[in-house]
């Protein structure tokens, strides 16, 4: 059998007690050694005093007799693994992580030291996300992490994914991205919540708003979120008319509405996710049924809350 | 009393200044073997690895791959004030830049292709006895060196169609301010990105053509969508009505996608392919742009959104007016 090493590089994750073992792979540091497979010494070098130091990578560890089938479809898969990971830690909380598909992918096997690299096409893209952007990784977020992660996986290797779902979550992800202005953040999490919940001015079968199930969706168990119902059924109205008419400039007020909208989708995305794996609707398309899910697990039906959350 | 001055019989004098031959490359786009095509105040260039290797020295031995991919630059010369404090940033990009973008536009509304921003590339500026100062973006040589799909072939019937539309954009800088129009431009910019699917390109194409038809209604979204884009691109008024079930499926569609329903009933029944289907949106929100600029520039049929939109009602059923939409001054 042959061992190989898949490491996909994930910059802006500050580990606090590293390495951070997930369900499958784990976070970490890598050390030196492991730097000089996953990156060209000419790359490192461009990076100057910081060099690699604190920069985060995924690693998956597998085997398999055939290198072919390692550098194909198990690479592939490891790559997958590495985004749902990414993808678990945006959806736990607020912190600026990259894409490694963005940035880049390495395969290495130990025994004969060869190294592929898959590089990102933004791979000039600066590492060293500021301090105060930066997605701090405590011993308490692991958990839900790790839940997170294997809600993600599930949900990406199910014949439960829709293209509602799949474009929430994709826009959402998306919002991350590099040169983006927070107008074109908004854009993109706007098209989300769309995709989740419908638009502004649409109510659900029940005639329920747009903000009743937002906070819904926010507050969980514990009932509808107040201060979520009271943005939704305002201020955000009025932000993506601005977003609509270029009336919404980069500064201080725009970064928090990113974030504002941001911590909405979060915990409705991982419903909208558990609600597709779970639940198979007939007769209604599947962010209809979701909605009708979170209004009646509102209204204290069990079958319904079990499903979301 | 002193008489008048005369003019100068070798025109006005000016200061002394620096020439700088700027080059901005334009990430998956190449030529059909022309090599050189005047482009507003440039031209659009393939240099050949020679060319290049004197612009930027770091790959000496990528000849073939680089001449498989025969990249394209656009090249302007600019003049600035000769001073010894020169700076890139501050004396060159400034002027270089919005022609870039301009030219990136132009390109994208001609081809409806996916063409990343040359912001992402690399850019060069070559001072004839000074050397060549370089700006990498973040893709930095990998579109130079390495072909990427998508690749759009800039064949001379696209370049002339791109040449007709920087001409249109660059006399319309109010028509690009208005922040609809705006909005359509970024979002073509946005979602020929790499990390964009062609469904999500699709999802935001319509969106962006929503805001440019109907921000104004609140009622019969359908309708109004498919009845003014029909108006603004079919080409006479005999095919408004088939134009107008065509966008009819892009609204459904669209309104599947974020559903979650599946597009297949919708794809099957346009005769397109489905990857065509998703990219054929992309393609109708760069004519609308360019329909909506020149509406907006000659202002036959009014001054703003409102009063074309106004217009694409009244022709939908009024020949008459279709006429004027289509009349040049």
């Amino acid at each position: 059998m042959i061992e190989a090493r898949f490491y996909s590089q994930l910059y802006g994750l500050e580990l606090s007690v590293p390495p951070v073992d997930l369900d499958e792979g784990v976070l970490l540091y890598p050390d030196e050694q492991e730097w000089g497979w996953i990156e060209r010494a000419d790359v490192s070098e461009e990076r100057g005093p910081a060099g690699n130091a604190r920069l985060a990578c995924h690693r998956l560890v597998s085997e398999d007799a055939d290198y072919e089938v390692l550098a194909g479809p198990v690479w592939a898969e490891a790559r997958a693994k590495a985004a749902d990971v990414v993808l678990a830690l945006r959806l736990h909380k607020p912190g600026d992580v990259r894409d490694w598909w963005l940035v880049g992918s390495t395969l290495v096997t130990p025994h004969d030291g060869f190294v592929q690299r898959r590089v990102g096409r933004y791979r000039q893209w600066e590492p060293h996300v500021p301090g105060s952007r930066r997605y701090r990784l405590e011993d308490a977020d692991v958990e839900p992490v790790r839940r997170l992660t294997v809600l993600c996986r599930r949900y990406r290797s199910s014949d439960a994914d829709n293209f509602s779902t799949t474009i929430a979550l994709e826009n959402f992800g998306l919002s991350y991205g590099p040169w983006l202005t927070d107008s074109d953040r908004l854009t993109m999490l706007f098209t989300a919540v769309e995709a989740v919940f419908g638009g502004f001015r649409e109510h659900d079968h029940a005639g329920v708003s747009l903000a009743e199930r937002a906070a819904i969706a926010v507050g969980g168990p514990a009932g509808p979120d107040a201060e979520v119902r009271l943005f939704w059924a305002g201020p955000a109205r009025s932000l993506r008319n601005r977003v609509a008419h270029a009336g919404l400039p980069d500064d201080e007020e725009s970064a928090a509405a990113v974030e504002a909208v941001r911590a909405t989708l979060r915990p409705a995305l991982a419903s909208y996710v558990a609600w597709s794996l779970a639940a198979r609707p007939s007769g209604t398309t599947p962010r209809d049924g979701f909605n009708a899910a979170l209004v009646a697990a509102s209204r204290g039906d069990a079958v319904a809350a079990d499903l979301l959350w | 009393m002193p008489g008048r001055r005369r003019p100068d019989p070798r025109g006005p004098r000016s200061a002394p200044a620096d020439r700088f031959d700027c080059y901005a490359h334009v990430p998956q786009l190449t030529d059909d073997g022309w090599t050189r095509a005047g482009f507003g105040a440039g031209e659009l260039v393939h240099l050949n690895f020679d060319e290049w290797y004197r612009l930027d020295g770091t790959f000496a031995f990528a000849e073939w791959k680089y001449e498989r991919n025969r990249p394209v630059f656009y090249h302007q010369v600019l003049d600035v004030p000769a001073w010894a404090e020169l700076s890139i940033e501050r004396d060159l990009l400034p002027r270089f830049w919005p022609a870039v973008t301009l030219v990136h536009q132009a390109l994208m509304l001609a081809t409806g292709e996916l063409i990343p921003s040359p912001a992402f590339s690399m850019s060069y500026f070559r001072h004839p006895t000074e050397g060549t100062a370089q700006n990498a973006g973040a893709f930095a040589r990998e579109t130079i060196v390495s072909r990427h799909e998508p690749t759009t072939v800039l064949d001379e019937g696209r370049l002339a169609t791109a040449a007709d539309d920087h001409a249109l954009l660059a006399s319309a800088p109010a028509a690009l301010a208005v922040p609809e129009v705006a909005a359509a431009l970024t979002a073509l910019e946005r979602t020929a990105r790499p990390e964009f699917r062609p469904l999500n390109v699709f999802v935001h194409s319509v969106i962006a053509l929503e805001a440019l038809a109907m921000s104004d209604v609140r009622t019969d979204l359908t309708r109004t969508f498919s009845r003014r884009l029909a108006v603004l691109l079919a080409v006479e008024h005999g095919t408004v009505e088939a134009a107008a079930a065509e966008f009819q499926a892009f609204y459904r569609a669209r309104s599947r996608v974020l559903h979650g329903e599946d597009l297949d009933p919708i794809v099957a029944a346009s005769g397109y392919e489905p990857l065509e289907f998703l990219l054929v949106g992309r393609a109708c929100l760069c004519q609308a742009v360019v329909e909506l600029v020149r509406l907006l520039r000659d202002r036959t049929v009014g001054n703003d959104l409102v009063a074309i939109r106004g217009s694409l009602d009244r022709a939908w059923t009024d020949r008459t007016a279709f006429d004027a939409l289509r009349a040049r001054p």
